[in-house]
């Protein structure tokens, strides 16, 4: 149980430095979609990330960017430890996505990271304190079992 | 054997949305390849344009000359698809071109938007609520090239203005003179600098083939600064650019050729005197920076020469009419001087 959670804060969290990469490459260079898409799964960050490879794949192969990205979600989301809740999330980013001018798309990235980040932190502390959790209850039945033994 | 529809349409009809797509790919293929534009209004009829005619297209993909209620309509939705497909899916990456109202798509093609304007300070920033587009398709002029080499570069290096209407092919001309000449027309190798301020001449995204090996293209940089950087960091023997028509240009296109650099360049206007009455480009002649202007015809004869005006032997500039003296115009392959 705790290691899918675990899973889950980890593919949140690259979900953000996703979105984060997205929102420094258009401020900074104002990268259109198609090379954005390039650079990221080229990237060392990324290289692994199936998920961009994903929507790249469909964005070659001419689809629209939103079809492509929810596609994409779809794939990934087959091995995922995303809930409904977050898969939600990261396919309304694409409804923004490129359709907007460069202070749009930052605020559209920031408006998604913002709410990804919120999650990361609470399944985080929700980790923190059942691990919390097991501890005690494993220092308290080993207590016991000593105490049953003696 | 039938006729293939040309990669230049092709390009534009994979822009479109598939309700329109289909409509168009079972059009004639000989029809097709005669459209030099194609005008899409939302809620309204689309208007096809080639050099002859304009004609509409009916519901059932018939070509109509004359409205009627059954004519294909194009509605809202659609216009905003082909915008936001012609941009990439990257809105952001074109706010220049928004704010200019037109896109440049792959294979060079121009569409203009029409719509409202967005201002911030008495500029226009953008455009919203985009109702109209007109998507101009860029021909390929086979040996579009031949005659302006032929009149202007037999003997070297000069500096040349195309002038035309709007649609008489001056930048399929221009293009074809920069791929010919950085490919050694003149007989030896000749550093060539493009000035691509939308992306038409030679897109980055390949579309249209450039000579990389004496030819550098500067693409987005507004056509002053891109002279002056040429000028400073690449060492052009010649520039070539688009549609000049500020006094920007007009300044850094004769500092430039006051450094040395020769110049061929575009510019809009239909007869010799249209063109002298553009105030902004008066001391491009008054100067005398051009050695050559060469006038393309429209409709059946795009991308032709019709007139040719050779630097001091005209008096325009002086007052007089160029019409009268000094001025070469075309007949069928003969120059003849007019009044002679």
């Amino acid at each position: 149980m705790s290691a899918r959670v675990r899973k889950r804060v980890r593919e949140i969290e690259k979900f953000i430095r996703l979105l984060t990469s997205i929102q420094r490459q258009i401020e900074y260079a104002l990268t259109p979609t198609d090379v954005l898409l390039q650079k990221l799964s080229e990237s060392a960050e990324f290289r692994d990330f199936s998920f961009i490879h994903f929507v790249k794949e469909e964005f070659d192969s001419e689809k629209p960017l939103e079809f492509a990205w929810n596609c994409a979600l779809q794939k990934y989301a087959a091995t995922s430890a995303l809930q409904s809740r977050e898969k939600e999330w990261i396919s309304a980013f694409s409804e923004a996505f490129g359709s907007t001018d460069k202070n749009g798309q930052s605020a559209n990235c920031t408006f998604f990271i913002t709410q990804l980040e919120a999650w990361a932190e609470e399944l985080q502390k929700s980790v923190q304190s059942k691990s919390r959790l097991c501890y005690a209850l494993g220092i308290l039945s080993g207590i016991f079992f000593t105490i049953l033994l003696l | 054997m039938d006729e293939q529809i040309k990669k230049e349409v092709l390009q534009i009809v994979a822009l479109l949305p598939k309700r329109i797509r289909e409509l168009l790919l079972n059009l004639p293929p000989n029809l097709l390849n005669t459209l030099t534009e194609l005008r899409l209004r939302a809620n309204g009829p689309m208007l096809m344009v080639s050099p002859t005619r304009s004609f509409y297209i009916t519901v059932g993909g018939k070509p109509t000359y004359m409205p009627s209620e059954h004519l294909f309509y194009i509605t809202q939705h659609e216009i905003q698809d082909i915008v936001t497909h012609a941009c990439g899916y990257s809105v952001h990456s074109h706010q220049e071109d928004f704010k200019n109202g037109y896109l440049t798509v792959t294979g060079g093609h121009r569409i203009g938007l029409c719509g409202t304007a967005v201002t911030e300070n008495g500029q226009t920033v953008g455009i919203r609520e985009i109702s109209a587009l007109n998507i101009r398709i860029a021909k390929e002029i086979p040996h579009a090239a031949e005659e302006t080499l032929r009149i202007c570069f037999q003997s070297g290096l000069q500096n040349l203005l195309l002038v035309g209407a709007p649609m008489s092919g001056k930048t399929t001309v221009l293009r074809a003179l920069a791929k010919e000449i950085s490919s050694g027309y003149i007989g030896t190798p000749v550093k060539c600098a493009v000035i691509d301020e939308r992306g038409e001449l030679f897109p980055s995204d390949g579309s249209v083939q450039n000579n990389q090996c004496t030819m550098d293209v500067l693409s987005g940089y507004s056509k002053s600064d891109g002279i002056s950087l040429a000028v400073r960091a690449l060492s052009p023997d010649i520039i070539f650019c688009d549609e000049i028509g500020s006094r920007e240009d007009v300044n850094a296109i004769t500092e430039g050729v006051r450094c040395g650099v020769h110049f061929v360049a575009t510019a809009h206007a239909n007869t010799s005197q249209a063109l002298y009455q553009r105030q902004k480009l008066k001391p491009l002649f008054a100067d005398r920076v051009f050695d050559t202007l060469l006038f393309l015809g429209t409709k059946e004869r795009v991308g032709k020469v019709t007139e040719i005006i050779k630097a001091g032997e005209d008096d325009a500039e002086n007052g007089g009419n160029p019409a009268d003296s000094g001025i070469l115009h075309m007949d069928g392959n003969l120059f003849v001087r007019a009044g002679a």
